[in-house]
């Protein structure tokens, strides 16, 4: 686990989930591995916690209240400083349903949920 | 030539020749009675050939039947007929040329003829009568002495013959002419009677004169009486004003005789209701191509009309709920997911951390989603159960205040959570009702958790309930995010939260409401939502019928059994997860556990061991959980031990199952850890 906690050293994840206990079981592990983590459960606050520290990868929950997950990341993609921020997209709903209405371009990655660790860790891993 | 060179043969095949036959029917002369016109040619031909026989003799098959028989002596002159043996005439059919003999007694043909002694047949002149190119009979005249027949005289006979002939074909004429009227004067009331059954009308235009005849039915199609004329601009005037075009164009392109006119369109009658009419016709042209008239029907549909529309809002409403059906798969699938995420999560820590802080959270994290998986299948379970209209209420006379506040107590965690005040303003110890207190708390639970889940952070939330009149009355008020006017009838209905155009801000199946709504409709109650708009928070009210105040609460006796802290706990499931996960449970709690996979197994230990308490799953392979507990009741070993079923069907009558077959108590799955300690305890409740 050292040499990977090393690797993950310093890199700044942004969980948005409105659903807390997955939102913080996620940042627990992801802390337990050395990233560092902070969680929101609405969409707006997803912007105001991003503007305050840019994230280096956002997890970001589609069925977010407030704003969604396809509003929130069009906002990223429209702003100078959050433009290039690695979002990995964790929705309940199928992939079909999520390519259907997400734009080209917003998201980097999707996963349905669960999300498997283990797929998930090698994907921060090249987002280094 | 023939077949045979014999001309008796042949004569025999042409007597009984079906299509000769039918020739000579189709006169319908046969066995009618005789008439002047033929009498008269007759009478012609005897005079002026000087005889004193002359008959119109026709010849089927077994006779000769005389149409008209002028100077024949009796009897024949009344039979009007001869048998075949003594027929001249049935030669002329072979023949198809006149027969001219001058002395029957010398003639080969006829010389044996039994006509010559009985009839006095000596000389003959006969003409065959053909009609259709059948030969019929023949127009003949006979004398009783020889004669010589002339050219002069033969050709004579042959003229009147035709004149014969040509009376049989008016004859036949005017038969198929009376015929023809009389099946048109069917058709024509038989068409009457479709038209009416039908309720259609006919109608006729000529297009030179452009005057319209239309029956009364067509009128009536269009809303006008009998006596009311119908002409093109009345026609055009009674067709709906957005129908209008279309008939116009359909109308001009059936005059023109481009196509026929087949059109339905909306009339208004006078009364200001509107029908529907379908018009069909076609046109009539004159020799040079031109159309000259046009006619057709014209029918009522209102009835498709609404037959089809009917059809088509029922498609419509399938497809919606098609669409609401994969809209709430798709939900469920999201719901089902999250807590699943965060047991996973909870899980992977598990596995990598040791620290109690994680084990902790992890432990605290699957409760509390398992929780809320277990939920989710309820409500799923409940809307079924609504769905099929087979939930049971368990009623009892209970003053609601308890029920109230347990049920602010449930949502505790969540209003403080979300930093919200919990108003609880009750008239304790005055609502009485009749209700089933677990779904009552159900109903009062959905509505205060919605309440906390559409409010802003630190919201204030209300709890009021007092008796008005003969209702108990619960109010649940909150600040929150409110409801779109135009969104208030939907409310209660099921699935009302999914809506494709956003996504999904608060979790739940959007099947809560319904849930409510039915259950308090089951308390013949009624519930109702009112919101000044969005933004502005809403308020839920329940009504409920009061009840009247029983006079003393009997306390319920609770059989008390003797069981000692200490209890031998015998866990039989043939899922070893399952059995291994409550033995490490309840030996944490102390008890001494046995365990076993199948009835055999259970049966055994359970006659060897003498266990208190037996946690018996129902569905086991071979010896169901029913077979074990009814073995283990008959055991005298067993007789006294508490028997309890676990499983996965919770309703009234799985528990009447299982308590008919001997069990004590009946636990659902997952079997809540909390009952299970409760029923291990001294002061457990049995059924």
């Amino acid at each position: 686990m050292e040499p990977l906690m090393e690797y993950f050293q310093r890199r700044y994840v942004l969980i948005a989930d409105d659903n807390i206990d997955l939102a913080t079981s996620l940042a627990i592990l992801l802390k337990l591995v050395g990233f560092e983590v902070e969680t929101v459960n609405n969409g707006r606050d997803v912007l105001t916690a991003a503007t305050n520290r840019r994230p280096d990868v956002l997890l970001l929950d589609i069925g977010l209240p407030g704003l969604d997950g396809y509003q929130v990341a069009r906002h990223f993609r429209n702003d100078d400083i959050l433009k290039d921020v690695f979002i990995i997209a964790i929705s309940g709903y199928s992939a079909d349903m999520f390519s259907a209405r997400s734009t080209p371009g917003d998201f980097d990655h999707y996963f349905t949920k669960p999300v498997d660790f283990n797929t998930l860790l090698p994907l921060l891993g090249k987002t280094a | 030539m023939n077949s045979s060179d014999d001309p008796q043969d042949d004569l025999a095949a042409i007597l009984k020749d079906a299509t000769r036959l039918a020739a000579l029917a189709r006169t319908g002369l046969l066995d009618s009675p005789a008439e002047p016109s033929f009498d008269r040619l007759a009478r012609l031909a005897a005079n002026f050939l000087g005889s004193p026989v002359a008959l119109v003799s026709l010849v089927d098959a077994e006779r000769q039947f005389f149409k008209s028989c002028i100077g024949l002596p009796e009897p024949w002159a009344s039979r009007r007929e001869a048998p075949l043996s003594h027929s001249f005439c049935k030669h002329v059919l072979a023949t198809r040329e006149p027969l001219v003999i001058n002395d029957a007694r010398l003639h080969p043909l006829v010389k044996d003829n039994p006509a010559i002694a009985d009839l006095s047949v000596i000389a003959y002149l006969g003409i065959p009568l053909a009609v259709d190119d059948q030969v019929i009979g023949s127009f003949c005249v006979i004398d009783g002495n020889p004669r010589s027949w002339t050219d002069d005289e033969i050709a004579l006979l042959r003229d009147l013959a035709e004149s014969v002939i040509t009376e049989i074909r008016l004859r036949s004429e005017r038969d198929q002419l009376v015929r023809q009227g009389e099946e048109l004067r069917e058709t024509r009331s038989r068409l009457q009677f479709a038209l009416k059954s039908a309720r259609m009308g006919t109608w006729d235009w000529d297009l030179v004169t452009h005057v319209l005849a239309a029956s009364d039915t067509c009128k009536s199609n269009h809303g006008l009486t009998s006596d009311e004329p119908f002409t093109y601009d009345g026609w055009a005037a009674a067709v709906l004003d957005i129908d209008r075009p279309a008939w116009r164009l359909a109308v001009a392109e059936a005059a023109a005789g481009n196509s026929d006119l087949n059109i339905e369109y909306r009339t208004r009658w006078p009364d200001g209701s509107v029908h529907w009419v379908c018009v069909q016709g076609s046109c009539l042209r004159d020799t040079t191509g031109r159309t000259v008239s046009m006619s057709g029907v014209s029918f009522n549909v209102d009835d498709r009309k609404q037959a089809e529309h009917d059809l088509q809002m029922l498609v419509e409403q399938l497809q919606e709920h098609d669409q609401q059906k994969n809209d709430f798969l798709a939900t469920l699938a999201h719901e089902l997911r999250n807590p699943l995420a965060a047991i996973s999560n909870a899980v992977m820590l598990m596995s990598m951390s040791e620290a109690k802080e994680h084990r902790d959270y992890s432990t605290e994290t699957i409760k509390r989603q398992s929780n809320h998986l277990s939920r989710l299948i309820d409500d799923l379970l409940d809307i079924s159960r609504i769905n099929l209209g087979k939930i049971e209420l368990r009623r009892e006379i209970i003053d609601a205040t308890t029920i109230l506040d347990s049920a602010a107590q449930t949502v505790g965690t969540l209003v403080e959570g979300r930093k919200h005040t919990l108003d609880v303003a009750i008239d304790r110890g005055n609502l009485w009702v009749d209700a089933d207190p677990t779904r009552l708390e159900q109903v009062v639970v959905n509505l205060l958790t919605n309440a906390a889940k559409y409010s802003e952070n630190g919201g204030r939330i209300q709890l009021s309930a007092n008796r008005e009149d003969d209702m108990i009355v619960i109010r649940v008020k909150d600040a929150g995010i409110g409801i779109a006017p135009e969104k208030l009838p939907e409310m209660f209905r099921l699935f009302n939260q999914i809506d494709h155009s956003s996504t999904r801000s608060e979790g739940g199946l959007g099947i809560g409401l319904a849930i409510v709504k039915q259950l308090v409709e089951l308390h013949e109650g009624t519930i109702t939502a009112t919101s000044e708009g969005l933004g502005k928070g809403s308020e839920f009210t329940i009504r409920l019928p009061a009840a009247t105040r029983p006079a003393s609460t009997i306390p319920v006796p609770t059989k008390a059994i003797d069981v000692k802290e200490k209890t031998q706990v015998l866990v039989v499931d043939d899922n070893v997860d399952t059995v291994q996960g409550m033995a490490i449970l309840l030996n944490l709690a102390g008890h001494e556990v046995l365990t076993a996979h199948d009835g055999p197994t259970a049966i055994a230990v359970a006659r060897s061991c003498r266990p208190q308490v037996i946690l018996l799953d129902l569905g086991l392979p071979g010896m169901s959980g029913y077979d074990v507990a009814r073995h283990l009741r008959e055991e005298q070993a067993c007789k006294d031990a508490l028997i309890v079923a676990v499983s996965g069907y919770g309703q009234e009558e799985d528990r009447h199952r299982t308590e008919a077959a001997g069990f004590d108590h009946h636990l659902v799955k997952p079997v809540s850890y909390d009952e299970l300690f409760t029923l291990l305890s001294p002061t457990r409740p049995r059924y």
